[in-house]
């Protein structure tokens, strides 16, 4: 019995060592699964912290991405802005000669088309293929030329002046090409300009410039000669068209002809240059045995222009006879005549405002040296002054050359003043000019005064001005002025701001003018002498 | 620098010498050459910077010369002086492979103010 319930004792003791064990592998087993759920746990947090990085990564960049979407519409805004409110058209041409994108409203609007961008340039002109080709051949050159200059491409430019008509009327148009690179290929930036307007105006300013031309070289030539012969001849032409309007069957055409001859000879030698040229048509229609009608017309013309003449002698008389003579008016007329002339030549276009303050009267020497004098004193004007007109925009003047020359009384003085609005003259490139002609070296220029430098502009052969002609730009013309007024013991003063003004002013003492008059004024004479 | 000219007018010739010892470089060393065939050789045996060239030349013209010369691989400038003024033969100046063109007759100071850019 012992021995049974020893045996139970020890089964159940073994029984109770085994749940023992047991208990304690439940126990490991739990603390590795508590391990494991611990490592997990810190694995999910880690995860969880990189996702929310992340998601600040993601918030912060599509941050930045629309502002900076919004930056790059605001500048594409802006740049649509500015192309729209450009009057000039402009334009970008890839390396194929194709149109870009990017393009001003005006482009549109100066070449007349809904859309440029894809199209060959050359394309966009209405053009003959001839042109047409040569466009596209220019594009090509002027983008893929490795050794063309910028002036070499302007020179070569074929639309410089391009004349396009379409539904929206017609124009002439400028085109300048610039070329640039982007992206590492070659562009052209086109900029297309509307000069009709500027050449309307040009061809106004003419038109007035012809005008007041022919009016002032009739006034001065009818001054130089002697008013009955000028009455006399007028009466000769007038008999003549009264005798074409009546009908040629009173008179032969051989005998008309002959008087018509006559005429144009009396006519051209008193400087009745309009009436000399109407005579001349006049003998060439009778030569011609042209029709009556045509002929009456001619005698029509010839009235009007012996009315005009004879109208203009009536007042040049009434002047002659208040005994003021050739008056410095008469000079002024003669300049403003030669400065027109001078500005057509060159294509420049000039306003000369004129006024006088003065009633003597000039001999002949004197007259014929004042007016060397300003006429040199003008063509510089025209020469150094001219700008082209959109320099001018720029410097709030108004488009033309303003020449004004005044004859001023003072004191004991006559005074005449040029003064023009165009560029002045630029002091520091003088002193560079000086120094490249040889004339002084660089550190002696460098001391010069503006006292020293207005000197070297009277000195033969100095001129800062670039284009050399045959009037002016020579440097001489105010070495001309200084010699005439050292003739009549006068002075010369030139003042001048660069891009502003040039005004010379010509001091003459009045005495020399009485004197060379030879007038009865001995005692001022005695007084002074 | 080295400029070589080259016109079968010995005046034009001069007149190119004078407009460049006037105006600018008395330093330069100008030669001449009478036609493009004569101007190859030079180009070929000695060292040149700028070459001014004529268009109607005997032998060799001036833009059968320029070609002659940019197929050669020779990069300095070219101008071309030349009594034609028809703007595509201009085009044609340019494409063979000319820096700048200046038409007869010229004004010395003119054609100085042309080439001046390419002188050093």
């Amino acid at each position: 019995m012992t021995d049974d319930a020893t045996a139970e004792l020890e089964r159940l003791r073994a029984a109770l060592r085994k749940a023992d064990d047991e208990r304690l592998d439940a126990l490991d087993e739990l603390e590795r699964l508590q391990s494991q759920h611990d490592v997990l746990e810190n694995v999910l947090f880690g995860l969880e912290a990189e996702h929310e990085q992340a998601r600040r990564v993601i918030e912060e960049t599509q941050r930045e991405l629309s502002a900076s979407y919004e930056r790059l519409s605001r500048l594409k805004a802006q740049q649509d802005e500015m192309l729209a409110s450009l009057s000039e058209g402009l334009l970008d041409i890839g390396p194929d000669g194709l149109v870009g994108p990017n393009h001003s409203r005006a482009a549109l609007e100066l070449l007349g088309r809904e859309t440029v961008a894809g199209i060959h340039f050359a394309e966009l002109f209405p053009t003959t293929p001839r042109t047409a080709a040569q466009i596209r051949e220019f594009i090509d050159v002027a983008i893929n030329s490795e050794y063309a200059s910028a002036e070499m491409i302007a020179a070569i430019n074929p639309l410089r002046e391009v004349d396009v008509e379409d539904a929206r009327g017609r124009r002439t148009l400028s085109v300048r090409f610039n070329r640039f690179l982007s992206g590492g290929t070659r562009h052209l930036l086109v900029v297309i300009s509307d000069r009709s307007t500027e050449q309307k105006l040009a061809a106004e300013i003419q038109e007035r410039t012809r005008e007041r031309l022919a009016s002032i070289e009739r006034a001065h030539a009818m001054l130089m000669a002697p008013p009955a012969t000028v009455r006399d001849v007028a009466q000769q032409a007038s008999s003549l068209a009264a005798s074409l309007s009546h009908g040629l069957a009173s008179k032969r055409r051989d005998e008309l002809q002959v008087a018509a001859h006559a005429v144009k000879g009396d006519a051209r030698a008193i400087g009745l240059e309009a009436v000399a040229g109407l005579m001349e048509r006049l003998e060439d229609l009778l030569d011609r045995d042209a029709p009556h009608d045509v002929i009456k017309s001619m005698a029509e013309a010839l009235d009007a222009e012996i009315d005009t003449d004879l109208a203009l002698l009536d007042r040049l008389t009434a002047l002659r006879e208040t005994g003021t003579g050739r008056q410095a008016n008469a000079i002024l007329a003669v300049l403003a005549a030669c400065a027109a002339r001078e500005a057509e030549a060159t294509g420049t276009l000039v306003d000369v405002k004129w006024s006088s303050e003065l009633d003597a009267s000039l001999d002949n020497e004197l007259f014929q040296l004042l007016r060397s004098a300003l006429v040199a004193l003008v063509r510089n004007a025209v020469a150094h002054g001219a700008e082209p007109a959109e320099k001018r925009r720029l410097r709030g003047k108004p488009d033309v050359l303003c020449i004004q020359v005044a004859f001023k009384r003072a004191d004991d003085e006559v005074v005449i003043v040029v003064r023009d609005d165009g560029r002045g003259v630029d002091w520091e490139s003088l002193r560079r000019e000086v120094v490249r002609r040889g004339f002084l070296r660089s550190d002696e220029a460098a001391t010069l005064t503006r006292d020293d430098l207005e000197e070297l502009l009277f000195a033969d052969g100095m001129s800062t001005h670039d284009g050399v002609d045959a009037s002016a730009g020579r440097g001489l013309g105010l070495a001309i002025v200084r010699q005439i007024a050292k003739q009549l013991h006068g002075q010369v003063v030139l003042e001048s701001e660069h891009e502003v003004f040039t005004e010379v002013t010509l001091r003459v003492a009045a005495d020399r003018l009485r004197r060379s008059l030879g007038r009865d004024d001995r005692q001022l004479t005695r007084k002074i002498s | 620098m080295t400029i070589l000219v080259v016109d079968d007018s010995a005046m034009m010739r001069s007149m190119v010498r004078s407009a460049i010892q006037a105006y600018g470089s008395t330093t330069a060393e100008i030669i001449e050459a009478r036609d493009g065939e004569e101007a190859f050789q030079i180009l070929r045996s000695r060292s040149i910077e700028l070459l001014l060239v004529d268009w109607n030349m005997p032998r060799l013209d001036g833009v059968a010369l320029v070609q002659r010369v940019r197929a050669s691989g020779w990069k300095s400038p070219i101008v071309m002086v030349t009594s034609v003024h028809d703007p595509a033969k201009a085009l044609e100046a340019a494409r063979a492979g000319v820096s700048d063109y200046v038409t007869k007759p010229f004004q010395m100071l003119d054609l100085w103010n042309r080439i001046s850019k390419f002188i050093t």
